[in-house]
């Protein structure tokens, strides 16, 4: 195919802009920053795989980068999850998410020339919105966006099914830019977004000689590590001790 | 206590995402716009928003500003001219040599994907109903597309894949079909579609036939939606070249980017409408087939077009390109999100500083320095 060189600039700079901030996403999720690229080069080559699930009564298929990979993550989540309390958040911002995108295919328009956001961002942050709001959690967030388009997509093949109609259900089928993945990206971003104004809001992270470099590495140094803190803090007045400690257990 | 207030603000939040709830597509009702001096430029399907841009028949952008009722008011913003998008000779430069052998590859044949993100829709005086839900009339449009452009020696890659129901998830559902479309590398990808307006607004007579005529439809926000509204003007001037009044116009509608951002020559066609037959919507996208080879670089002697330079990304004579102004959009959005961010979450532009710097430093370190062993990189456990 032949491209002018802008054509072709875009393209790579799009890819590259795309992936690194799915990269950044993905490091947040107990990867290392190794790992998430190795996850997307995972999610790339796996978006030339389709299993076939079910031929009858409709076709049913699952792409290996754009649902399967992503979803065994946020599985994953879940069980590396540090309480009972956080994976009930997730799984419930995951069925939550699932029905706003039923109510939302059912209700929201659907021409061109009457939708005014793209489907995509909606359900990326109605997930961001609703996985913050029921555990204030990024990881809950990739979770609600990633499960909740995956379980969207099984409510939709039911509804063909009872419902009679002919189709077909390929989860994850555009395999790296898939709605599950791109969901799962800005529900994680939206969650930020609002999680950082919030604590901006409330009053925003210490500032002053003594702030630590990083809060949520800080914060993780603290739990694991308090002497370390000690060493590094001894100013610090014991009021804006515990005002970090705090902020620092709500950044799951 | 607190998980009910959730549950109840997200419910919230979707009622507020539906301000349009439900609307009734095939009750007559469409958007007339109009412009300051009353006079009707442009019709079509409904739901017209303040903002959003149209180009008509003959050339003339508008953007609406006000809206009363089914009349839509819309402000001129100024003739397109369509005469730097016609394909003509490149100009010679050393990057147009070094890409000619490139381009010179493409020269006849050529692969065009067509799919239909709403697989029901259908032609009631031809089809006996506007919508059959898996079976619409829209794929005898496509495969009428498809016989056309094979006469002209490019290969067709239909693809009969369902999306129904035609809900707002339909473009998502289709995005996956796209996806496998473009693993068999076409040149271009066209995404077919009819419109819900009476019958006059499409009916056209060209060369002795009746027709219906086709409008484009552009994403104006998706990722890529400058280079694709390139791409837009350059089928009108090619069409209006070809088959003057074969092109409706091309509407710029805000709500999504239509899978535009997965194939530089993405395109959403709607031949007709409802009203329309299918037959003269059958013959519209047959005439429609003649401007492809053009537009694909085929017809000319390089796959360049010309306005847009050699290299694709401007000229000093027609200004940047579109392409040109996505990559600067991309970019501009990155650095001022990340630039956002940084100051959201660290509440000055000295530490914003400093975060950034210790970004650049420490984040890389991990995939670019030799693996640690033992002792944790304090940057590994960053959640």
């Amino acid at each position: 195919m032949s491209m002018p060189l802008g054509m072709i600039a875009l393209l790579v700079i799009g890819i590259l802009v795309y992936f690194g901030l799915a990269q950044r996403i993905l490091d947040r999720m107990r990867l290392t920053d190794k790992q998430a690229l190795l996850f997307i080069g995972a999610m790339i080559v796996g978006s030339f795989i389709d299993i076939p699930v079910m031929r009858e009564p409709i076709e049913v298929t699952i792409n290996v980068g754009g649902a399967l990979i992503p979803a065994a993550l946020a599985i994953w989540l879940i069980f590396k999850a540090d309480e009972t309390a956080e994976r009930v958040r997730a799984v419930l911002a995951s069925i939550l998410v699932a029905v706003a995108v039923w109510l939302g295919s059912r209700y929201l328009p659907y021409e061109p020339e009457n939708m005014f956001l793209d489907p995509k961002l909606i359900y990326g942050i109605a997930a961001g919105l609703i996985a913050y709001l029921a555990g204030r959690s990024r990881r809950s967030s990739f979770i609600g966006g990633v499960l909740g388009i995956v379980l969207s997509d099984v409510v939709h093949m039911v509804t063909l099914i009872n419902a009679g109609i002919p189709g077909r259900t390929a989860m994850g089928g555009a395999g790296a830019f898939d709605v599950t993945i791109i969901a799962g990206i800005v529900a994680v971003m939206f969650a930020e977004l609002i999680g950082e104004t919030r604590e901006k809001l409330q009053g925003g992270p210490v500032l002053g000689p003594h702030r630590p470099e990083g809060l949520y590495e800080f914060s993780e140094e603290l739990a694991k590590n308090p002497n370390r803190n000690k060493q590094q803090n001894t100013k610090d007045a014991p009021q804006a001790q515990t005002q970090k400690f705090n902020r620092g257990d709500k950044n799951e | 206590m607190n998980r009910f207030i959730a549950l109840l603000m997200a419910s919230l939040l979707i009622l507020a995402m539906s301000p349009a709830m439900a609307s009734e597509r095939y009750d007559g009702v469409f958007f007339t716009i109009v412009d300051e001096n009353g006079n009707v430029v442009y019709m079509t399907g409904r739901h017209v928003k303040i903002g959003d841009q149209c180009i008509t028949e003959n050339n003339k952008r508008f953007e609406i500003i006000r809206i009363e009722g089914d009349t839509a008011h819309a402000k001129y913003i100024g003739d397109v001219n369509l005469s730097q998008y016609l394909p003509k000779e490149a100009q010679n430069g050393i990057l147009y040599a070094f890409l000619a052998p490139k381009t010179a590859k493409a020269q006849g044949g050529g692969r065009v994907a067509i799919y239909h993100t709403h697989s029901d829709e259908s032609y009631v005086p031809s089809d006996g109903k506007e919508s059959k839900l898996g079976a619409g009339g829209i794929y005898d449009v496509g495969k009428s597309f498809a016989n056309a452009l094979k006469a002209k020696g490019i290969e067709p890659l239909i693809s009969e894949a369902k999306h129904d129901p035609h809900d707002d998830m339909a473009y998502e559902r289709s995005r996956r079909t796209v996806a496998s479309l473009i693993k068999q590398k076409p040149d271009a990808v066209f995404d077919i579609h009819r419109d819900a307006v009476p019958p006059q607004v499409y009916k056209a007579n060209i060369n002795g036939q009746d027709v219906t005529k086709i409008q484009l439809v552009v994403g104006k926000y998706g990722a890529t939606a400058k280079q694709i509204e390139d791409y837009a003007l350059k089928i009108k001037a090619a069409a209006d070249q070809k088959h003057p009044g074969l092109v409706k116009g091309i509407f710029f509608a805000k709500g999504g980017d239509y899978n535009q951002d997965l194939h530089p020559r993405s395109m959403l066609l709607e031949v007709g409408a409802h009203t329309n037959t299918k037959e003269a919507a059958e013959r519209g996208i047959a005439l429609f087939a003649d401007v492809v080879p053009s537009v694909l670089g085929q017809a000319s002697q390089s796959g360049t077009p010309s306005g847009t330079g050699a290299t694709g990304m401007g000229t000093t004579q027609s200004g940047p390109s579109g392409a040109a102004k996505s990559i600067g959009w991309i970019l501009g959005l990155l650095v001022v999100g990340g630039g956002a961010f940084l100051l959201l979450s660290t509440g000055g532009l000295k530490e914003a500083g400093a975060k950034l710097k210790q970004f650049t430093s420490t984040e890389f370190a991990n995939f670019l320095g030799r693996i640690k062993r033992g002792k944790k990189n304090p940057s590994d456990g960053r959640e």
